[in-house]
């Protein structure tokens, strides 16, 4: 500690005493051109030449103007900058998923978001099975100037632990009123709708109906079939409009068909006719007014949006304001504030269980009419009639028997959008206040403060008369219940700089920043919820339990990290720059012994265009170079066990079993880069180039390693694990035509990351991350890229496929290898034009590799769902599998699939039948905008009008996922990677945006 | 100079801001909602409710008793009848149960009792004695379960991450040896634990019964392969006393609240119609007129009609049901049932050991309280041994087909018996995914990837890690 004082008063002192040195000489501050200035990590502007790491900025405009708005500007990044990597899911609200230059911590990572310097949290939530979103997609887009992308260790070092992964610099924009000093008005307004893409949703087969075996397994009393109610499949009875047959609606009083026989038939419309078109309302408007040092900004945003799903939607109002006021010549205030408050109902179920996604993707009658159910649903659920007789209005289409109408498996979807949806409302808040005092001409200092917080309160609901589920506290099967979340989380920064700026010589100077930051996150939750169902239909409160309730589970950590850094920028000659930081953090989740670690980063950066003679073809050259180091600390509580109570029994208290065993003597994690890069413009910017090269490896990470469960445990907190990372990225920036009233711009991201999990631990080669339904896990394997997909395989002979003669189907080979989820490149392309007022622009984004395991096709194929499952006459006759007996010879077992079902799927192949390669290139963005000229507008009071017809997704132009979006994942983080299940159809997102300024 | 003065100062500010937070700082690391230590009773508690769920859990993902012994069968989803051990990770799952969940558990027990303060020193050595008993319980079902195990070096994360596997019959000696050791040292008219002995409310008289029990049990099975420890073993617990009357046996009882009987969690809450007696019980029951049919099934159209073990049997509606007797959330778990003990001790006898009775007195006992258990009038129940009494020309089937019988719903003590006695004989169903009928788990697919130089060893030193593998102590 001491040490520490000591070395940071030196520092302090020795550029205090540097700083006394430059007054004697006068100070020229040069202007900084306003082109080529990005701003970098704390909020400090440097201009973009001097910059020796990549970073990449996006405009705001280039930001939402081409696209409709999704609500959530993570996702509107995608493909736009190389080495960033988007996964944008489609739960009803859920998250995008950020990750830049490859996964470096064994558990995932997102990269860092900083508000005007200021960290916000993103972090994403999801509890249970359900995707409560990431919490950038309460920023406001409207306020934002710009992003810059900090993508290596060097740009992000002074942001330490936290910027090991990236980090995304968003800037705000300050208040301009018009030219006469009065208010500007803006006003926006766009209408969105959205159009299911069908190549991302089932095509059923339309021959056979509900059944595991094509045979009716009882008859009515009327003597005719009973359809094979309880068999959530279709690997039934072949259709035949001439049959008639008892179905699911002979049984509903309230349906025309009640007590008749229909004919065996397909159903008219299938699941896709469930969904709604998406349809998001966004008004938002601006007051501003001032001028630099005293300028006023306020927006209010309101977002109304109707879901794809039945009773969906969100409604959502953010408010910020930014001033920006110059109390003195010398004393600089900035204030900015944002609350966004959101309503959310009906958000979408991800994973398998109890998800109608998963019923229609995986477990589905094709002779089941969804608008049959929609109907059954409204007239069954009238209070008048809705009674335990008819499960409260739950007539499913899978009764149980002719004779049991409760549901085996699967509610009534229309039962399940209307009765059992989820409620949320979160509030945001992101204050920051801030003071500048300019001491000298080239020193001043900052203090600030903000503060971030966002409270969250969900509700789920699962109404009497549903099929039995997992749910609540306990996680035992019920019929019924209600369950309550609150979570409440906040970060407060303090931070203290001192920015200095002196000339060592006429052409060489310095500039810099000395400083110190202490930040507190907090996080305050409980959840609790009925226990054993509901007591009274329909009344959703903790006190209508039947069984007693559990003790809520609360969860509350406070952690503090308190740091120092220092910066130095040479500048020589503005031909040749040199950066140096150095910064030292205590954190409080680590053992006294080990909690303080410090690290340093350098780089440097050559303009050669001002070196060499090339300004006519090539105006600018630069080279660049970097190392920096981040260490890392670990999550809250690692240190030792934490018991958490199960419950009472007989009135005895009962616990969880502590899995991981916690570890007293935690190290911090460090992460170290290196990056080359080089910058070229040609022809006057007609060609822009830029190149980056990194290496980055992570140690002594924090990672909870999996042991034998022989040691009583099944994990162990350590630090261990090496991974390395190394890639490429290029940004290629082409402007074909330019002329006074038409150009033509073209931008160019593409990047490759190649990652290696190095070691774990001695005699340890595999962490498990995730599992998935079907038998596959997500790893990470020394020797391999993070994201190795493990599960059954073929077992092959010269090749072929090897039959088990015993029963005639493919033989698994468990735990093999069977993809990973690591793309190999990704990249995009951006054409725009524009011509007098018209602006046309579209990007094209694109993702090689990332393989995805479906589990929708592994149990859908052999449900008999796909149209690929009844081609022909397979179904009809026995099938010889082929492939090879074990001794080689080909194989000659048949099959029978009218007695004893299909030869499809999971009971016939093994999971890497339904492990798919992940390519996508999609047409992401879509744009035709037209500016009213200003001449047009004179003598009304709009000094500018923009039109704009956008689209979004509106084509996916290749994948090779069946069926399914290949980036709908099941949510963010580290349920982004490798699983496809259940997922929403993906919808092109048509709309007109209108923009008014007054 | 001012200036410097100034910057000095706010440079001494920031580093002041270090000092001052020091102190507080890995203080805030201590959870405020969760202890980091338990008191030794609720760890017991945690683990006998965890041992006893999970030894008795009829789901798919867990143990298999019930197919193992082809009590049960399946309706729509047929795999597990037809003995698939790998999609659904079943020896993962109870191998992590009974290792993590609930010897480590005790073993935490057995740390904190140290550091705990009783008032009379016998009690402090009779819950000692409690958590050792149930410790050599949790590893009678490990070693019967998968044979050869890590034993020896168990339970030390901080040095050894792969602990090795001991040899099955050497781990039963070891137990052996414990339980003689232990019950030596209960204070018998002094409690041990209260509440949360969720068994014995600490009664150290029936744990020491209980204890003889699990003697008698790893006894018995030492017969094929070591007669003479056998005949010690057995004939030295039955002398010393084992569980002699229901109020006897090891239950667990749930309260239907949050825990709940696992067969109730599996055939009701659930709300799930996924399995039905199998046809061998059937037949063999309706072959010997056994009126516990009618308090276990019920009947389809006048007659009991099983599943086809291995096989679909659809629809549910078809098929004769288990009653409403296994339907109850707060039915207790009984691992070890005065019914059990009673037929092996007449196993005992058969085999010419000192058993405390005749093999027809003591076979005659064990149906007598099997029937009772089950709630059948004693006029039934001597009507019934009057047509099936013991048989000693063939003494196996048939101590083997009533043990099978009366363990019915209690599937690891009726797994023990098919696999020693052979009877009733178990056929292997035509889609099986295994050679035979299994005879043991395979070992935990975790463990290849977490211990593999270890578990390969126990793998090739067994004869392989097949279901079709038998025990060491399984030799006909």
């Amino acid at each position: 500690m001491k040490k520490l004082t000591t070395s940071l008063l030196v520092l302090v002192v020795t550029s205090s005493v540097a700083v006394a040195n430059a007054q004697q000489k006068k100070d020229t501050l040069k202007t900084n051109e306003i082109e080529g200035v990005v701003v970098t990590a704390l909020g400090i502007k440097r201009e973009k030449k001097s910059l020796g790491y990549a970073s990449q900025e996006i405009k705001g405009s280039a930001l939402s103007d081409g696209t409709t708005n999704t609500g959530n500007i993570a996702s509107q990044l995608s493909g736009k900058v190389a080495g960033l990597n988007v996964t944008t899911n489609n739960n009803f609200g859920g998250s995008s998923n950020l990750l830049i230059r490859g996964v470096k911590s064994l558990g995932g990572g997102n990269p860092l978001i900083v508000i005007d310097g200021s960290p916000v949290n993103n972090t994403y939530t999801q509890e249970k099975n359900i995707d409560y979103g990431n919490a950038l997609s309460d920023i406001n887009q409207e306020d934002i100037e710009s992003i810059n992308v900090l993508k290596g260790a060097a740009a992000s070092a002074l942001y330490g632990e936290r910027g090991l992964n990236g980090v995304i610099v968003i800037t705000t924009k300050n208040g301009k009123g018009k030219d006469d000093g009065s208010w500007g008005v803006t006003l926006s307004s766009s209408v969105n709708v959205g159009f299911i893409d069908k190549s991302t949703f089932p095509e059923y087969q339309t021959r056979y109906g509900a059944g595991y075996s094509q045979k009716f397994n009882s008859q009515g009393a009327n003597g005719l079939n009973n359809v094979n109610f309880g068999a959530d499949a279709s690997w039934g009875p072949k259709f035949d409009p001439n049959l008639l047959v008892n179905q699911w609606d002979y049984y509903d009083p309230t349906s025309p068909n009640y007590k008749k026989a229909t004919p065996w038939v397909a159903a008219k419309n299938g699941p896709i006719e469930f969904f709604n078109n998406p349809t998001t309302f966004t008004n938002s408007v601006t007051l501003e007014k001032g001028e630099k040092g005293k300028n006023i900004s306020f927006t209010f945003d309101n977002m109304l949006t109707d879901g794809l799903m039945p009773n969906s939607r969100i409604n959502k109002n953010s408010f910020s304001l930014k001033v920006n006021y110059d109390l003195t010549p010398k004393l600089h205030s900035a204030f900015y504030s944002t609350m966004t408050i959101q309503n959310t109902t009906g958000r979408s179920i991800t994973g398998y269980s109890d998800n109608t996604m998963t019923g229609f993707r995986q477990w589905w009658q094709t002779n089941v009419d969804i608008k049959e159910q929609e109907r059954a649903y409204f007239a069954n659920v009238n209070p008048s009639i809705a009674s335990a007789a008819n499960n409260y209005g739950n007539v499913s289409w899978n009764r149980k028997s002719a004779g049991n109408g409760s549901p085996a498996y699967w509610n009534n979807p229309y039962f399940q959008a209307y009765q059992n949806y989820t409620t949320d409302s979160r509030y945001r808040n992101f204050t920051y206040a801030q003071l500048t005092y300019d001491l000298l001409e080239n020193i001043s200092i900052t203090g600030k403060i903000s503060y971030d917080r966002s409270n969250l309160f969900a509700e789920n609901r699962l109404a009497v008369g549903s099929v039995a589920q997992a749910f609540g506290l306990s996680g035992n099967d019920v019929g019924s219940g209600y369950a309550r979340r609150d979570v409440t989380r906040s970060e407060t920064n303090y931070d203290v700089m001192i920015n200095y700026k002196f000339d060592i010589t006429d052409n060489i100077n310095v500039s810099g920043v000395v400083g110190g930051n202490v930040r507190r996150n907090y996080l305050n939750s409980i959840f609790a919820s009925t226990e054993g169902g509901l007591v009274v239909p329909g009344i959703y409160a903790l006190s209508n339990s039947v069984k007693p309730n559990l003790a809520p589970d609360e969860n509350e950590f406070t952690t503090q990290t308190n740091s120092g850094y220092v910066t130095a920028s040479f500048d020589f000659f503005k031909k040749f720059y040199i950066d140096g930081t150095w910064r030292i953090d205590q954190s409080s989740t680590l053992p006294s012994a080990n909690n303080v670690y410090n690290y340093p980063s350098i780089t440097g950066s050559i303009i050669m265009s001002e070196i060499l003679n090339t300004k006519n073809w090539m105006n600018f050259w630069k080279l660049r170079a970097n190392y920096a180091e981040v260490g890392g600390t670990a999550d809250p509580y690692q240190l030792t066990n934490n018991y958490r109570s199960a419950g009472i029994l007989s009135g005895v208290g009962i616990y969880g079993s502590i899995l991981s065993q916690s570890n007293p003597d935690l190290k911090p994690q460090r992460s170290k880069e290196f990056e080359i890069g080089t910058e070229a413009h040609f022809l006057k910017d007609r060609i822009t180039l830029d190149f980056a090269y990194y290496k980055t490896r992570t140690i002594d990470q924090i990672i909870s390693l999996p042991v034998s469960s022989g040691t009583g445990y099944t994990s162990k907190v350590i630090n261990a694990g090496r991974m390395d990372n190394t890639g490429y990225e290029v940004q290629l920036g082409l402007v074909p035509i330019k002329s006074k009233d038409f150009t033509w711009n073209i931008d160019v991201n593409w990047s490759k990351n190649k990652n290696e999990v190095v070691s774990l631990y001695p005699g340890i080669t595999n962490l498990l991350l995730n599992s998935f339904t079907g038998g596959v896990s997500l790893n990470a394997r020394v020797g391999e890229a993070w994201g190795t997909l493990i599960g059954g395989d073929y077992e092959y002979l010269n090749g072929q496929r090897v039959i088990d003669p015993a029963t005639g189907v493919y033989k698994v080979n468990a735990n093999q290898i069977i993809g990973n989820t690591t793309p190999d490149w990704i990249g995009g392309i951006r054409n725009s034009i524009s011509y007098k007022g018209f602006s046309l622009s579209f990007l094209i984004d694109m993702r090689k590799g990332g393989d995805i395991f479906s589990t929708d096709m592994y149990y859908g194929m052999d449900t008999g769902l796909y149209k690929e499952s009844a081609i022909g006459d397979y179904r009809d006759k026995n099938v010889i599998l082929p492939g090879v007996l074990p001794d080689g010879s080909p194989n000659n077992i048949s099959l029978s699939q009218f007695a004893t079902g299909s030869n499809y799927g999971y009971e016939t192949q093994p999971s890497k039948e339904f492990v798919y390669d992940g390519s996508y290139i999609k047409l992401r963005e879509a744009s035709i905008g037209y500016t009213f000229p200003k001449s047009l507008l004179a003598g009304t009071k709009i000094y500018d009008l923009k039109i704009a017809v956008v689209g979004r997704n509106l084509w996916i132009i290749h994948k090779n996922l069946p069926y399914a979006d290949p980036e709908a994942m099941v949510g963010g983080g580290i349920n982004s990677y490798g699983w496809s299940i259940g997922s929403m159809p993906t919808t092109r997102d048509l709309g007109v945006n209108v923009t008014f300024k007054f | 100079m001012k200036n410097i003065f100034k910057v000095t100062l706010i440079g001494i500010f920031i580093s002041m801001c270090f000092v001052s937070c020091q102190s507080d700082i890995t203080s805030l690391n201590e959870d405020p909602k969760h202890p980091s230590t338990l008191p030794s009773e609720n760890l017991l508690a945690t683990a006998l409710f965890q041992s006893s769920y999970y030894m008795d859990n009829p789901s798919v993902n867990f143990n298999n008793y019930r197919f193992f012994t082809q009590q049960w069968a399946e309706i729509q989803y047929p795999q597990e009848t037809q003995y698939d051990l790998v999609t659904r990770n079943q020896p993962r799952n109870h191998f992590n149960r009974m290792y993590v969940y609930s010897l480590n558990n005790i073993k935490q027990a057995k740390i904190n009792l140290q550091k705990e303060v009783d008032t009379n020193n016998d009690i402090k050595v009779n819950k000692l004695a409690t958590l050792e008993i149930e410790e050599i319980f949790v590893w009678e079902n490990i070693v019967d379960t998968y044979g050869d195990v890590p034993y020896s070096e168990t339970f030390k994360p901080d040095e050894i991450l792969t602990p090795k596997y001991d040899d099955a019959k050497t781990i039963y000696i070891d137990l052996i040896k414990r339980i003689n050791e232990v019950i030596v040292k209960v204070k018998p008219t002094v409690k041990g634990y209260g509440p949360g002995d969720l068994v014995y409310s600490g009664d150290m008289a029936k744990w020491t019964k209980f204890a003889n029990s699990i003697k008698l049990r790893l006894g018995i099975n030492l017969a094929d392969i070591d007669p003479a420890l056998s005949k010690a073993t057995v004939e030295s617990a039955i002398t010393a006393g084992v569980i002699s009357s229901d109020a006897d046996a090891y239950k667990f009882k749930y309260d239907g609240n949050t825990f709940s009987n696992p067969v109730y969690d599996n055939l009701v809450a659930s709300n799930r119609d996924d399995f039905v007696p199998s046809e061998l019980v059937i037949n063999t029951m309706n072959s010997l007129s056994d009126p516990r049919m009618e308090v276990w099934f019920s009947k389809v159209n006048g007659i009991y009609k099983g599943g086809v073990f291995g096989d679909l049997n659809e629809p549910y509606s078809d098929f004769s049901h288990l009653t409403e007797y296994f339907r109850s959330s707060t039915t207790a778990s009984n691992l070890l049932s005065y019914a059990e003990v009673a037929f092996l001790k007449a196993e005992a006898a058969a085999r010419g050991y000192a058993a405390g009775g005749t093999v027809a007195d003591l076979y005659a006992e064990a149906v007598t309280e099997s029937m009772r258990e089950n709630g059948v009038s004693t006029a039934n129940t001597i009507t019934y041994l009057a047509s099936n009494p013991y048989n000693a020309a063939n003494w196996k089937q048939s101590i083997g087909v009533q043990a099978w019988i009366a363990t019915f719903n209690k599937g690891f003590a009726s797994w023990n018996f098919t696999r020693r006695l052979d009877y009733p004989i178990l056929v292997n169903p035509p889609k099986s995914n295994l050679s035979s009928v299994p005879y043991r788990m395979p070992y935990s697919d975790q463990e290849y990837v977490l211990n593999g130089a270890n578990v390969q060893a126990a793998a090739n030193k067994i004869g392989g890690d097949k279901a079709t593998t038998k025990l060491f102590w399984d030799v006909n």
